[in-house]
């Protein structure tokens, strides 16, 4: 129990909770502009941490983790971009809400989201870490195989209005997933000789490219509209109480989800962000206004996307495996500060663990005001002429491109895919698809492969193993919700 | 006009972010590295006794590590250079980037394209090797400078905790009554794959063992703690932590001396078997670089890895702390490269060849 008591000592320290507002407000940073993200925040501020007790820079990290994963929803909102690929789903109703002037109002609930995500991570962090670790063990791949399949159903139900254009582009980002090195054999494949390709696609260059560059070129065209945003409207508090009432089944299924998908080591947040928003939409009374600014779009993708961090630290803490490209990060500033990772940790570093605990509330009350705080300046900021915003946005998105392996590849994939995400608005068809195909695509085949080697080449425990069976099952149930409410809104549709 | 203009300065500042090659890691890590008068003054009395110039960095130095941030080579350069910082063994400040994509083929060909003049290093380790001899990179180590090693790993063989074998040789054994055994592995031609397969030709069980590939580490452990295999090759970091929690045991170390953290552990020299692969870690330089600056570096290295920080530190993550000089680092690489060529011929199906 000393411990707890020193760990409260060491958080509660002037100078800590300094090192971790500024953490958290550096994570903010990276997290608003697309291109940076929350890992890359996290790995360049290790250095810095050096001259630190090791405590306390892990718990600035941790600050960074935060603010880097929460600081997406400001430019989700406000400029219709998103800061990381767990953004992209508050894009879809942030932004229409914020072209009518409810910015503020966005950024208030995205703010809450954020909260509220987080605190139920935590909730499962601190009272079940050790049980949750050892259960998402049992998830082998062919369990990874089931739960992706969903994923990737999922996104394709939900996107748009054409199912079939939504899957030939799901298929498409499989297809981009497939190049570059082979997961296993490290082979190059399907590069068609090019040496930009070389290194395959990855999914943020691919992203700043459709979400960022096409969404700048789009405005462009919009040129008779000086800014960006309109005025944003004053509110008064957040949400109102039928709102509050209504959102309550919302936050507590996509925090769920989030913690859970987070907990299961390589998945990470960007998959819990979809299906959240999916969920959400299909048990909503009104599905067919997602899209165009419902709140509830919101509140599951950013609730759902900071669960996923309480998630991904439990095996992080309790088995020192890493739960996503960030948690990996901060395993590594763990071990330069001579902290051991691994089962033994909270025997051998109980202060260790008990700070992390204290310090990730810590971090969240810190992200929670800063946001709330900023929600009435943030668009004031923002509301730059189009003319300097826009280009700035896209230099910053380009060298973070640049940034992520030091390679000119990487922009100029970025580069295509804007030209290429530009002509896909401009024909109607969904990017979210790809994107997710690109994401999904590689830890699918890296698992289906690994699947069949460990069976001896057999399919069969895909749809014998029970944790299988479940997410199989969920996959069917939410192709015929799919059908279900396309056809509510094809007799909608009939009846005007 | 004014569209222009703002499109026109738009291009002006990419194009200048993009062609310093600078990023914001540079940035934020960057550290004045002043050279004062009386640092002068106080080293001519021992240059003058030295036959060659002490090169004196003027700028920072930039390590390249062909792994993702957090990994095991991540962390034992961005270790060493944190020491010589602190201790001033190199009068600079150091970065680590990290150029993980392209299998290792982009942090040397950087390295490679590089200008020899010490500021830019790579921290990497016997993988130059075993890539090359399978046909993964098509650079060899010697198209580099070796400047020196800094630390060694033996690889060993882990069961779980409740595993029927008690030993390599019940393995062995199992193998040898006819039945296949499956082994896991993380990293398709990396040094522990090769470590793994000298251990089979070694035991004569090359066609009994049932080799399953991982990606990386935290796959092949996830995969293990889950029962989903029994046995697995692994280097220490991957598994020490394991070991202490008592989830996983070590049957034997693919080495010549037994481990100093297990020293009740059998190892394939007690077992009578020759040299085992072992990960050699150390620090190349572009091809040409003057020896005094190799010199320089290495001599900083030496005195880092006779530090109780790194010894310290390489004892918790279960390396031997093993500093050798440029010539021996690359003698060493090319007596692994002739078992490794050995292997590559008896596994040849494995490698396509």
């Amino acid at each position: 129990m000393s411990a707890f008591f020193d760990a409260l000592g060491i958080v509660f320290h002037l100078g800590t909770l300094l090192y971790i507002l500024l953490g958290v407000a550096w994570g903010m940073i990276f997290g608003m502009i697309p291109g940076l993200s929350a890992t890359l925040a996290i790995v360049v501020l290790i250095p810095i941490t050096y001259g630190m007790e090791p405590i306390v820079g892990i718990c600035m990290l941790l600050g960074v983790y935060i603010g880097g994963v929460s600081g997406g929803v400001i430019s989700a909102v406000l400029l219709g971009m998103p800061g990381t690929p767990s953004s992209i789903t508050t894009c879809y109703d942030g932004y229409p809400l914020a072209k009518s002037g409810l910015g503020e109002k966005a950024l208030g609930i995205g703010a809450v989201s954020n909260l509220i995500g987080s605190i139920v991570g935590w909730i499962f962090l601190i009272l079940f870490a050790t049980q949750l670790s050892r259960l998402a063990l049992k998830f082998g791949p062919f369990e990874y195989v089931a739960i992706i399949i969903f994923g990737i159903i999922a996104v394709v139900t939900l996107s748009g209005d054409s199912v079939l254009k939504s899957f030939l582009m799901a298929v498409l980002g499989l297809f981009f997933a497939t190049i570059g090195s082979d997961p296993t054999y490290g082979t190059l494949r399907n590069t068609f000789g090019l040496d930009i390709i070389s290194n395959g696609i990855n999914t943020i260059p691919a992203m700043v490219g459709m979400f960022v560059i096409a969404h700048i070129c789009k405005e462009v065209q919009h040129h008779s509209e000086k800014y960006a945003l309109p005025k944003s409207k004053p509110v008064k508090g957040i949400m109102t109480k039928e709102e509050w009432k209504e959102s309550i089944p919302n936050f507590l299924r996509s925090s769920i989800i989030g913690t859970a998908i987070g907990i299961l080591p390589g998945i990470g947040g960007n998959l819990a962000t979809f299906v959240c928003y999916d969920q959400a939409k299909k048990y909503d009374k009104h599905p067919e206004t997602f899209g165009s600014g419902n709140i509830q779009g919101i509140i599951a993708s950013e609730t759902g996307n900071n669960a996923v961090i309480g998630g991904a630290l439990i095996p992080m803490i309790a088995l020192g495996i890493p739960g996503d490209t960030s948690t990996a990060a901060l395993l590594g500033g763990l071990q330069i500060h001579d902290l051991t990772p691994g089962p033994l940790l909270f025997k051998l570093n109980p202060d260790l663990v008990y700070s992390v605990f204290i310090s990730f509330m810590v971090a969240v009350v810190f992200m929670f005001v800063l946001l709330m705080g900023g929600k009435r300046f943030f668009p004031k900021i923002l509301r730059i002429k189009k003319a300097f915003l826009l280009p700035t946005v896209l230099v910053l998105s380009l060298v973070g491109c640049y940034n992520l392996n030091y390679s000119m590849k990487d922009v100029w994939i970025a580069v295509l895919f804007g030209i290429f995400g530009y002509a896909l608005s401009k024909w109607n068809f969904p990017m979210t698809p790809i994107v997710i195909g690109l994401i999904l695509g590689k830890m699918l085949e890296k698992n289906l492969r690994l699947g069949l080697s460990q069976s001896g080449n057999s399919l069969l425990p895909l749809v014998t193993q029970p944790i299988c069976i479940v997410f199989l099952a969920a996959t069917v149930i939410s192709i015929l919700f799919a059908v279900k409410i396309k056809k509510k809104t094809i007799e909608m549709e009939e009846k005007s | 006009m004014k569209k222009l203009v703002s499109l026109f300065l738009t291009l002006v500042v990419a194009a200048s972010l993009t062609a310093c090659g600078g990023s914001k890691a540079d940035e934020s890590a960057k550290e004045p590295a002043p050279v004062t008068e009386e640092t002068k003054e106080a080293e001519t009395p021992i240059e003058a006794e030295e036959t060659s110039v002490s090169w004196e960095p003027t700028q920072e130095i930039r390590i390249i590590v062909c792994y993702k941030a957090g990994g095991q080579s991540d962390l034992f350069a961005r270790k060493l250079a944190a020491i010589i910082e602190e201790n001033k063994f190199l009068d600079t400040s150091f970065v680590v980037v990290n150029m993980a994509e392209g299998n290792t083929n982009d942090g040397i060909s950087a390295l490679m394209e590089a200008d020899a003049d010490g500021y830019t290093l790579m921290f990497h380790h016997n993988a130059f090797i075993t890539l090359n001899t399978t046909g993964a990179i098509n650079a060899s180590y010697e198209d580099v400078d070796f400047i020196c090693e800094a630390l060694e790993q033996p690889f060993l063989i882990v069961a779980n905790a409740d595993s029927k074998y008690e030993s390599a040789q019940d393995i062995i054994d199992d193998v040898k009554a006819g039945n296949t055994v499956p082994m896991g592995y993380s990293g398709f031609a990396s040094p522990g794959h090769f470590a793994l397969l000298n251990f089979l030709y070694q035991a004569d069980i090359v066609d009994g063992i049932q080799q399953i590939t991982y990606t990386g580490g935290s796959e092949a452990i996830t995969a293990q703690l889950g029962g989903q295999i029994d046995l697995r090759s692994s280097n220490t970091g991957d598994s020490f932590s394991y070991i202490a929690s008592g989830d996983i045991k070590p049957l034997v170390f693919m080495s010549g001396e037994r481990h100093a953290s297990y020293p009740d552990v059998e190892t394939t020299a007690d077992m009578g078997y020759g040299q085992a692969i072992t990960l050699r870690s150390g620090l190349f330089a572009p091809k040409g670089t003057p020896e005094e600056v190799k010199a320089a570096i290495a001599e900083a290295v030496k005195k880092a890895c006779e530090t109780q920080e790194w010894q310290d530190f390489c004892y918790e993550q279960g390396a031997a702390n093993t500093y050798a000089s440029g010539e021996e680092f690359k003698a060493k690489f090319d007596s692994d490269k002739e078992t490794i060529d050995t292997l590559v011929e008896v596994f040849a199906e494995q490698f396509g060849k």
